[in-house]
């Protein structure tokens, strides 16, 4: 395995504490303003390690849009209780803390055992060249070919989505008020 | 890190936008003075061209207000995530071809990536939440509403722009803005020109909508707003959303010049012509590609600079679109202009690689 670079070590360092930052802040908007900046990190380190289409595609996709939605809907709910409950009860925030080391944990004890087991032989860190890896035309070659139903599915998944908004947007059909 | 080009690129990168906000400011200064029958910033230095340092001493002079109730962190990193957005935005934009130094081809480009144009759009797209964090730090109702507004307004004009970028890569076949120009130095046939016609004019009307430039600065409204999501902010820190205004005004204008005005390219003479004439007139090798890069950001900078006077123009002719008249265009005339341009690109494309429409 290479060594990671300071650049590395920095960014890793730098989405840690956001993400830690997402968990235990009390302010809501500003949880999700970490969230934004963890998925946003992600995407440099991806860039950092040559693979520019995901790393682009990471912050285009999540922190781009997907965390643009969550601080809207963070913003437009009312979140006064919950906040209460996080910033003043101490107990409760503690156990929330606790069950977080104890994922955080296990993620790092199963990753740590597969790269020292049968990932070790196959797994490369470090940027590789830029032809190794996948650009869009790989991509999107192997979109319509190897992975089409996985595709088409993803894409049903979607319109369903879509489906499901516009039926929520429309609501129910009022009743005409009467004429005085 | 090691390229010798890295630190004039960042040159390049830093101080256009940095160079951009003083000229920006006494061009819309006079120009819409000029516009609007008066004179303009006169006073301060032979034709007033000194009013930008005068604008910037008494910024940093003035007092740095925080409100009581504001975040003390998105306070000020809202600004500060407004102005660094557009710095890494402008990486990817080629600034010339290449220069020959030491027998190698380097080009012209802070970050020579294969997805350049995928990447540009993904940090642009981060600019809304400079908007959402200002509006919401300030701890004052005017400004929240002023940051929903134009964060939904971007987010809005965001998918018209994406969705015109299809047929772009569809006709140029590739996301690298490096190889687009390549490809307009080799010229485009008529039939994909057609095809371009109109993603350029919606990602120009959608990049007025991503700047909150007049028509749509209803964010910014002074008679209904105060100053909408920087209301609150004084002195440098206001200059700071002053400076990331324009320089994402710089963005849009260097995306728009690289996809549809073929970037760094001069109608006529390709690059190796180009660097041929240097040579004629006796330059070294070297010295003339050093002189040819010169010259083909020349023409970038001249693009670029024509598109940011139509912002200013516009600005000052056209009246604020409504908010409902603004999503309307975002989504009911834009977005489905767009999508059936990328259906009539995806015709001809097709027809393109059979080899029938030449």
């Amino acid at each position: 395995m290479n060594e990671p670079t300071i650049i590395q070590w920095i960014l890793a360092l730098v989405s840690i504490a956001a993400a830690l930052g997402v968990v235990f802040s009390s302010n809501a908007v500003m949880s999700a303003l970490l969230l934004m900046t963890t998925l946003f990190v992600t995407g440099a380190m991806y860039i950092g390690l040559g693979a520019y289409f995901v790393g682009a595609a990471q912050i285009l996709i999540y922190a781009g849009a997907i965390a643009v939605l969550f601080v809207f809907m963070v913003m437009i709910l009312d979140l006064k209780n919950e906040q209460r409950i996080f910033r003043d009860n101490a107990p409760r925030a503690a156990l929330g803390g606790l069950l977080v080391l104890v994922f955080a944990g296990s993620i790092l004890i199963s990753v740590n055992v597969a790269f020292r087991g049968f990932l070790r032989d196959h797994i490369k860190l470090g940027p590789v060249a830029a032809e190794a890896v996948a650009g869009p035309r790989e991509i999107s070659e192997g979109l319509i070919s190897q992975f089409m139903v996985s595709f088409q599915v993803s894409n049903l998944l979607l319109l369903g989505a879509v489906m499901g908004c516009v039926v929520l947007a429309r609501g129910h059909k009022k009743k005409e008020l009467p004429r005085v | 890190m090691t390229e010798p080009l890295f630190f004039v690129s960042i040159a390049i990168v830093a101080g256009l936008i940095l160079a951009m906000a003083p000229v920006m400011l006494i061009v819309e200064r006079r120009g819409s003075a000029f516009m609007q029958r008066r004179v303009g910033p006169n006073r301060v230095g032979p034709l007033g061209l000194m009013q930008p340092m005068a604008d910037a001493l008494k910024l940093i002079f003035k007092e740095d207000l925080a409100p009581e109730g504001s975040h003390p962190v998105l306070f000020p990193a809202a600004p500060a995530i407004g102005v660094v957005v557009p710095f890494l935005a402008l990486a990817a934009v080629p600034f010339a071809g290449t220069v020959l130094i030491d027998g190698m081809e380097l080009p012209v480009q802070l970050l020579s990536i294969n997805v350049g144009l995928l990447y540009l759009l993904a940090i642009t797209s981060l600019h809304v939440f400079s908007v959402l964090a200002a509006g919401y730090s300030s701890n004052n109702k005017f400004s929240l509403l002023g940051a929903l507004r134009s964060s939904s307004q971007m987010i809005s004009y965001e998918i018209a722009i994406g969705v015109s970028v299809v047929s772009v890569v569809l006709v140029h076949g590739t996301l690298d803005l490096r190889e687009i120009v390549v490809r307009w130095e080799r010229g485009l046939s008529w039939a994909e020109h057609l095809c371009l016609v109109l993603p350029f004019l919606v990602i120009w009307i959608s990049s007025f909508a991503e700047t909150n430039r007049l028509p749509f600065d209803l964010p910014e409204g002074e008679s209904e707003l105060v100053a909408g999501y920087h209301t609150e902010y004084s002195g440098l820190k206001w200059a700071m959303f002053f400076l990331g205004e324009y320089a994402a005004m710089t963005v849009a204008s260097a995306l728009m010049a690289t996809l549809f005005l073929g970037g760094y390219w001069i109608p006529g003479l390709t690059q190796d012509s180009l660097r041929a004439l240097f040579v004629d007139m006796g330059y070294g090798a070297d010295v003339a590609s050093y002189l040819q890069a010169a010259v083909q950001l020349g023409a970038l900078l001249a693009k670029i600079g024509f598109f940011m006077f139509v912002f200013v123009w516009v600005r000052w002719t056209l009246p604020r679109f409504r908010y409902d008249q603004l999503m309307d265009l975002g989504w009911r005339v834009l977005l489905p202009v767009g999508v059936a341009n990328a259906a009539m690109t995806f015709v001809v494309t097709y027809f393109r690689n059979q080899g029938i429409l030449s």
